[in-house]
């Protein structure tokens, strides 16, 4: 797409034709606000956040849906826009519970940052606000309704983000309210559930507490974790994860696993594993030094030292007694490329064996084989994106990264897609 | 023959359903007259009605219920066999709505959107049901009454009650 | 059954086949039915664009855009097909006037439909009815039935070599499905939400196909233009409004009904010689002149037009033509309640402002009325309706504060001495009612 021109509250900005206003503005370093908004998923328009002043236009036009043109002329914030976006918040906080001192979200929350920034504090209102009961619709999802803003994205999530569409939007009006796939009648406690994978991403795109995870819910605050970037563990597909570590008296403890600032090569994705899947690190179970094996049978828990001596003195008797072809070496499924390299390096001239192998979970050797010599023989996940067509061979479900790449954009073409549809 | 085994639906609901589902470019198209006339052969949407309509239109029994849970006219409950529907909106409030809905209450001892207890009647008060210059109106099931009164309205309830109003579907 | 009413000022063009029999094929094609498609057939798409853009007719849903203007805009050539859509979600209150055209004169609209397709280009027309409209829709349905049995509709249309086919629907209770691209959804199966615009309908509109949407009472009035011819049309009305319209006139008066009007007939007539004068003998409070949507006036305001421009003018909108009037008896606080009771019924949810504003309207217009009102809740209104004006998703946000806004503003003292305890008008609703359904 050519690039175009306009003009942002007095600067002269340039994007692609076809970029949303309120993209071009955030790369520009203006951020507008949106509760509905959330890039790749369908336009909403709904929550009336983003709204601009474009000259020309008789009324204050949504960033999220407006593309940028040339000579545009646009105002992001003026008395008018502040207005309007106070008034909007204020409606909001005429039912929304003032419950943000116990509330996951708060101190992270979009509807308090927004709150604070535009300054809606007074209230207009003598009516009760509308209270319900929290639902704990599966292990891993809660829902407050009476926090809900209504922005749907975690609808969108689940379904265009995820390919599960298991929420869903009902009743209408101010009755209107996001509802799980197992209605309250046909579940057998008489409550709605929510059948599905747990993955946990509504919780993640949700702009307030009105989702919350079953793991993290009322353990702590979140000025209180510290968020340490790393890499999911848990397959091949290297997902980036934030670990909110809390400290505790005898340590450090893992209460939360997300990706909310959306790095890393999976974007915004995270699946059940990545996000639930760090209890391991505080379990009794888990073995935490190395052991040897006794006499009698037992193990016992020895030094690093203890133990790197006993297995070298193994390797050399079993290398010098029997030849080292009598060792096999097999890495682990989790090792880098480095680590597998000095493991054969070691295996090869240490041991003196050509036994080497990995913990297959794929038989990537013959099919490395099988396309060897072949040019651009490989593909990354953003590739996966871009090519007009996937073909997927032997397809593995256990590695939901991959998965999630390639799996909403397959079955859900624009077209078909319930949610996207929104966008003509 | 229907499309589907076992059909919940009278024969003449599911033979108008199978033809149904073939006349749009999308078949989807279909869902919400369906659901209406689901409700007119069964009384009320039920969960069965929703896992039929939903394997008839291949679609989530969840997008069977947001979309049956935005219209008004559909319900999840069985209503009377004569659904007493009064129109209390601007035109009809100014000409005795109110004073029927209140009426029709008194007489049929119910309130807004509950059904006596011999399951004949229920009572609704409605939003402008587009019969404003011939206010107050009310609908017994599709049929319209206008030009209301108390005393037309007492006509009314008891042809109905004897099985003699008119009731098409 | 709607009972018919007439008046000597009265113009009969869209409605002078009503209480004929024209439901009836027959009856419609011996009153000239039929006869405005086959010219439409032979003279071709262009002539009927002109032809209909010379009518000067304007939308009559309410929103009054010129209907030859909009068949233009559909693209001549589209991969997708091409469609039209008849909107009888008639459902703003005190509108009735397409209930009567479905009544006496479904084929009319089913010939309107043929003619908009032709216009386009398109080979498949539907015409959608609100669900209450049961009976009406079976009236449709055999006149459809009918025009296939002749072979009217289907393949190659009076041997034009054209081939069109129209499909009824019912809606099944949703005022919002009134606005043109909710309508669309609900025909798609879908919940009643409207669609970001741009895209317009013109372009991408139902299946994604470039769609032409218009009110029941503006494709009926169609064949019509086409057999009287544009200018002839236009010369009925008044200036960039051309022809007649059914006015509902609904409320204090002594005969109400549907009467076809010429556009820019002076709406005082209508309700003092038309409708017969305020019921009664009694006086005149306000007039709710297009729909419920439109902004309140005052009895020394209805000396104006009814047309687009001059109901402009006058500061509120000529609407969906359903003129309510209001007697002396009237407590506007109460009438103010019972209007914005139903939009906030029949917002359907999208959008915050609309949502939350019609709710929290209602709410405080209830507490005003149950006799715990202050005078900062009248300002609290206002400030909610004028934050509303123009940010919702659809117009219907504007549809519930533009009234809203006449009331608390023209009647702002009403609303304070309701406060403090003097009634004006004679409240009807009961506490009990209030709390019962809305």
């Amino acid at each position: 797409m050519p690039d175009v021109k306009f003009i942002v509250d007095g600067k002269q900005l340039t994007a692609p034709a076809g970029t949303l206003l309120i993209d071009a503005c955030k790369s520009a370093g203006i951020e507008i606000p949106a509760f509905c908004y959330y890039p790749g998923l369908s336009l909403q328009a709904a929550c009336r956040m983003c709204v601009v002043r474009i000259e020309k236009m008789p009324k204050l036009q949504t960033a999220c849906t407006t593309p940028v043109a040339e000579g545009m002329v646009v105002q992001t914030e003026t008395p008018e826009i502040s207005q309007a976006r106070k008034a909007t918040l204020q409606l909001l906080l005429g039912n929304h519970p003032l419950d943000c001192p116990v509330c996951d979200a708060g101190g992270e929350c979009e509807l308090q940052d927004m709150t604070f920034k535009y300054g809606a504090a007074e209230s207009f209102y003598a009516e009760p606000k509308n209270h319900r009961e929290e639902q704990k619709w599966s292990p891993a999802v809660y829902f407050d309704r009476p926090r809900c803003i209504l922005c749907y994205r975690c609808v969108r999530m689940c379904g265009e983000g995820m390919d599960v569409f298991a929420l869903g939007i009902q009743n209408r009006g101010s009755s209107a309210v996001i509802a799980p796939n197992i209605p309250a009648q046909l579940s057998p406690d008489n409550l709605a559930h929510l059948d599905c994978e747990q993955c946990g991403m509504c919780i993640d795109a949700c702009p307030v507490g009105a989702l919350t995870s079953g793991t993290y819910r009322y353990k702590t605050r979140p000025w209180e974790m510290n968020h340490v970037s790393t890499i999911c563990t848990h397959c091949g597909d290297g997902c980036k994860t934030t670990l909110g570590v809390r400290s505790t008296s005898d340590g450090a403890e893992i209460v939360r696993g997300d990706n909310r600032d959306k790095s890393g090569i999976n974007g915004d994705f995270l699946c059940n594993k990545g996000r639930y899947a760090f209890d391991f690190a505080n379990s009794p179970e888990r073995i935490t030094s190395p052991m040897i094996r006794q006499a009698d049978g037992s193990l016992k828990e020895v030094s690093w030292e203890e133990a790197f001596t006993f297995t070298g003195k193994k390797l050399r008797e079993l290398r010098d007694t029997r030849g080292g072809s009598s060792i096999g070496v097999l890495g682990g499924n989790r090792l880098t490329n480095e680590e597998a390299y000095l493991l054969q390096k070691f295996a090869r001239t240490v041991l003196g064996t050509n036994n080497i192998d990995h913990h297959r979970t794929a038989d990537y050797v013959t099919f490395a084989q099988a396309l060897a010599g072949q040019k651009g023989r490989t593909a990354s996940w953003r590739d996966t994106q871009n090519f007009p067509a996937v073909l997927i061979s032997r397809w593995r479900s256990h590695q939901p990264g991959s998965r999630n790449r390639v799996e909403p954009s397959l079955r859900c073409p624009p077209q078909q897609g319930e949610a996207l549809h929104r966008q003509h | 023959m229907s499309e589907i085994a076992n059909t919940i639906f009278s024969p003449q609901t599911a033979a108008r359903f199978d033809h149904l589902v073939t006349l749009y470019p999308v078949k989807r198209s279909a869902l919400v007259p369906m659901l209406l006339y689901a409700q007119d052969d069964i009384g009320y949407v039920s969960d069965a009605v929703v896992t039929e309509i939903a394997q008839r239109l291949d679609l989530l029994e969840l997008d069977v219920r947001n979309v049956l849970s935005y219209y008004s006219m559909l319900r999840t409950k069985p209503a009377g066999k004569y659904n007493v529907q009064v129109c209390t909106n601007i035109s009809c409030m100014l000409r005795g709505g109110y004073e029927i809905l209140d009426h029709c209450k008194h007489k049929l001892g119910i309130g807004h959107k509950e059904v006596t207890s011999d399951g004949v009647f229920s009572l609704e008060e409605v939003e402008c049901i587009g019969a404003c210059c011939w206010a107050p109106a009310m609908q017994v099931n599709y049929d319209f009454h206008d030009n209301l009164n108390t005393v037309k309205v007492d006509e009314i309830i008891e042809t109905y009650r004897a099985g003699k109003g008119k009731d098409v579907k | 059954m709607p009972t018919l009413v007439s008046h000597p000022d009265e113009v009969k063009v869209l409605s002078r086949r009503f209480g004929q029999g024209a439901a009836d094929i027959d009856k419609y094609i011996e009153l000239d039915g039929y006869k405005a498609v086959q010219k439409a057939i032979a003279e071709g798409p262009e002539w009927i664009i002109n032809t209909m853009k010379a009518s000067g007719l304007r939308g009559r849903g309410g929103a009054g855009f010129p209907t030859g203007l909009k068949w233009s805009f559909v693209p001549k050539q589209s991969e997708k097909p091409k469609y039209v859509l008849v909107n009888g979600d008639e459902s703003e209150p005190g509108t009735c006037k397409d209930h009567v055209i479905f009544l006496h004169d479904p084929h009319a609209i089913i010939e309107g439909t043929m003619i908009a397709g032709l216009a386009i280009g398109s080979k498949m027309g539907f015409i959608y009815l609100r669900g209450e409209y049961r009976y009406l829709l079976k009236i449709v349905e055999k006149a459809v039935a009918d025009a296939y049995a002749r072979g009217f509709l289907g393949k190659n249309i009076f041997g034009s070599g054209i081939d069109f086919d129209i499909i009824t629907q019912s809606g099944a209770g949703a005022y919002e499905v009134g606005e043109e691209s909710a309508l669309m959804e609900s025909l798609e199966g879908k919940r009643g939400v409207p669609r970001i615009k741009p895209p317009f309908p013109a372009v991408v509109g139902l299946y994604g196909g470039p769609t032409v949407i218009n009110n029941a009472e503006t494709i009926a009035s169609a064949p019509h233009i086409l057999l009287m011819g544009g200018e002839e049309y236009a010369k009925i009305g008044s200036e960039r409004n051309g022809g007649t319209r059914l006015f509902g006139i609904s409320g204090h008066v002594e005969r109400p009904g549907v009467y076809e009007l010429p556009m820019g007939y002076n709406l005082k007539k209508a309700i003092y010689d038309v409708a017969g004068g305020i019921k009664d003998g009694k006086k005149l409070k306000a007039v709710v002149p297009g729909g419920s949507s439109c902004p309140v006036l005052l009895p020394e305001e209805i000396d104006v037009g009814l047309d687009f421009d001059q109901m402009g003018k006058a500061g509120t909108m000529l609407g969906s033509g359903g003129i309510v009037v209001l007697d002396e008896t009237v407590s506007i606080v109460e009438f103010a309640l019972r209007t914005i009771s139903f939009y906030q019924h029949e917002s359907c949810g999208w959008c915050i402002p609309c949502r939350e504003g019609t709710d929290w309207i209602k709410k405080t217009l209830s507490r005003v009325y149950n006799g715990g009102g202050t005078k900062k809740d009248v300002a609290n209104v206002q400030y909610l309706a004028e934050n509303m004006m123009g940010r919702t998703f659809c117009p219907l946000g504007d549809a519930a504060a533009m009234p809203t806004l006449g009331f608390v503003k023209k009647f702002r003292k009403e609303f304070e001495d309701y406060i403090d305890g003097q009634k004006a008008g004679t409240p009807i609703i009961t506490v009990e009612q209030l709390v019962g359904a809305h």
